[in-house]
């Protein structure tokens, strides 16, 4: 296990050309990442694609809508019948009507909550971060063996890092 | 001067026009935006104090002295009576379930098409969405008079052996408006998070620093936080617009699932979403001129928002105007006595003319002589007029559609004469303020204009040079797979 540093560079390109040089001194991909104020797409780094699953949040989700939207227009009005004029008390072409909401609506709070248990939100003490990214710079974080650290941090600096943070030591 | 050098210098005045005319190649660091819109957001001037002064004042008496006053003495301080029993609050809150439709549904639209214009206009839109949806839904509690009952619509077990009727339009209201408050309400938020995390980044007091790191999830931009946004955004998108097309149609089922004369109608439910789309775009021009006006945003929202707000405007007046004939003929042409009664007391003499002829007046005659040309679009001012044209036209449409109509029925000697009590204009006058207040609110709060999609949109448009000229380009960098 080495220090974790935040390399910060002004723009995309010196970004893309900081992560080749942490591969070429052997630096794992997975010990690598990335940080920005506005989405940069994996491919333009030359990052692996970042996995997705929330379609599997989503579609449980519309499940159990569609779930609580049938329990409740068909299911729960027996509990309670209230026959007015000969009307059945249960019907299904108005219970669509409520089925279709609750099933949006599963699907709506299911995206949120995947989006939050993917993403690793909320996250309220990271210390590996700067300001200047929400202001545009780019952030690369890796973390490195001291043995090749002094090496890395050269090549980093002649690459254009305005800033190299120790993020371990730095005060959150 | 050579041909050479007079060349560059008229491609140094197309690049400036090209620059002028979009704002994504006109290019502007990320810091001097930022603090543009935190300044923007942070300034509290008297005038602002003022205003939220007044509007506050205007809430207090609307929503609280005089809802206050109805529930004391009943819904009779209302003007609703005998055959009119759906009076203003219920205009008011299908005028409002109207205005919130244009926020959510343009900006998903927008979204789903891919139409790069849209990055400075969604949040304001998306609020609008939102506050449009809370004052709508206070109207069926004042309309309810026993307001403190409104827990009788819940499901839940009670002593009472009743149970809400889920056969009912009212209860597919209820719902329809809570899926989509729910969804518009993470709509807004989801886009605002990373805006959040940078007023964090830059704010200056320790409160607001903590108050931002709260509300923006301790946001960092990682690569995983980008693309879980990216796709939720995605999936909210396409979930949001059927949801949006059926809050509308559900409201206009509250009436069509009747019988009255008027109301029983099969294009009501399409009738109703074009209504809605039409008022909400309405209002997000004059929302869009007002936000430039007074936040100082004339570098975000430009020449070109307006045309195109001023075309989408246009193009929904006609089929608004399209939709409203299609049901006026066939009922027309149908001849029955009891829509005959309610015609002539709209058309030529009748009691309900002026309101009749307003409607078609500001719902077509005006925005169509407004927004026909683009000088008209792209001044403020016109579009801005046109708007509020469309809003009236609207209003009176549903005006038209409620008391109007109830007051017309199939028995002379059943019909009745509708006029709004002080209570229920003082009650629409707080809502109206309220709606104002709360973006008055917003603008101090949250970042009124979406930062990082500008950002986005900045580094994926460039000017290149192709042949003898230079033309604006795209590089979709963001689907680099």
């Amino acid at each position: 296990m080495g220090a974790r540093y935040l390399a910060l560079f002004d723009d995309v390109e010196q970004a893309v050309e900081a992560l080749e040089s942490l591969r070429t001194a052997g630096i794992p991909e997975n010990n690598i990442a990335v940080i920005s104020g506005f989405p940069v797409a994996p491919a333009i780094l030359g990052r692996p694609k970042v996995a997705n699953l929330m379609a599997r949040w989503a579609l449980p989700g519309a499940i159990l809508g569609l779930g609580a939207g049938v329990f409740f227009t068909l299911v729960t009005p027996t509990l309670y019948p209230l026959i007015v004029g000969g009307q059945p008390i249960v019907s299904l072409t108005p219970a669509m009507v409520i089925i279709y909401e609750f099933t949006m609506l599963g699907v709506i709070l299911a995206t949120l909550v995947g989006l939050l248990a993917q993403a690793e939100l909320p996250r309220w003490r990271e210390v590996a971060y700067h300001p200047a990214i929400s202001h545009g710079a780019i952030g690369v974080l890796f973390q490195c063996e001291e043995r090749s650290l002094g090496q890395v941090l050269e090549r980093l600096n002649n690459l254009g890092a305005f800033e190299i943070i120790d993020v371990d030591r730095s005060e959150p | 001067m050579s041909s050479d050098r007079k060349h560059v210098q008229e491609l140094a005045h197309l690049e400036q026009e090209l620059k002028a005319s979009d704002l994504l190649l006109d290019r502007r660091s990320r810091e001097e935006m930022n603090y543009e819109v935190m300044h923007a957001m942070e300034r509290i001037s008297l005038g602002w104090l003022l205003a939220a002064f007044v509007l506050g004042g205007l809430v207090f008496l609307g929503l609280g002295l005089a809802w206050a006053y109805q529930i004391k003495w009943g819904l009779g301080v209302a003007g609703i009576n005998r055959p009119v029993f759906w009076g203003v609050y219920i205009a008011n809150f299908v005028f409002w379930i109207g205005i919130s439709h244009a926020g959510t549904l343009i900006s998903a639209i927008l979204r789903s098409v891919g139409a790069e214009w849209r990055r400075p206009i969604t949040r304001a839109a998306e609020a609008m969405t939102v506050f449009a949806l809370i004052v709508a839904g206070i109207y069926p509690l004042l309309h309810m008079g026993r307001t403190w009952r409104f827990y009788w619509m819940l499901p839940m077990p009670n002593q009472r052996v009743i149970w809400p009727n889920f056969r009912s339009p009212l209860m597919w209201d209820m719902m329809a408006i809570i899926t989509y408050l729910t969804g518009s309400m993470i709509f807004l938020y989801l886009p605002l998070i990373p805006d959040l995390a940078m007023v964090r980044d830059h704010s200056k007091t320790k409160l607001r620093k903590r108050l931002f790191q709260v509300l923006s999830l301790g946001w960092r931009g990682t690569e995983p936080e980008w693309k879980h946004l990216h796709v939720a955004m995605t999936i909210f998108t396409f979930i949001i617009i059927p949801v949006a097309a059926s809050v509308h149609t559900i409201v206009s089922w509250d009436f069509a699932m009747s019988n009255v004369p008027g109301w029983k109608s099969t294009i009501f439910g399409p009738y109703f979403v074009v209504g809605a789309i039409y008022s909400g775009v309405g209002a997000l021009g004059v929302v869009l001129v007002l936000v430039r006006k007074f936040m100082g945003f004339q570098y975000y929202l430009r020449d070109q928002h307006f045309d195109n707000i001023g075309k989408i405007m246009l193009t929904m007046t006609f089929f608004w105007t399209y939709f409203w004939f299609n049901g006026y003929l066939t009922e027309w042409y149908g001849a029955e006595t009891a829509l005959d009664f309610l015609r002539e007391f709209m058309t030529y003499r009748g009691g309900a003319a002026p309101l009749f002829y307003g409607m078609l007046v500001t719902n077509i005659l005006i925005p169509i002589s407004l927004l026909w040309s683009r000088a008209g679009r792209t001044t403020p001012w016109t579009l801005a007029l046109a708007g509020i044209s469309i809003n009236v036209g609207m209003y009176l449409e549903r005006y038209i559609i409620v008391p109007v109509t109830l007051s017309r029925n199939r028995f002379p000697f059943m019909w009745g004469h509708y006029v709004p009590s002080p209570v229920e204009v003082l009650i629409s006058i707080g809502s109206l303020s309220l709606f104002i207040l709360l973006y008055v609110l917003l603008s101090r709060v949250v970042p009124l204009i979406s930062v990082w999609e500008i950002q986005e949109g900045q580094v994926m448009h460039v000017i290149r040079r192709v042949g003898q000229t230079l033309v604006p380009g795209v590089i979709h960098w963001h689907k680099a797979e």
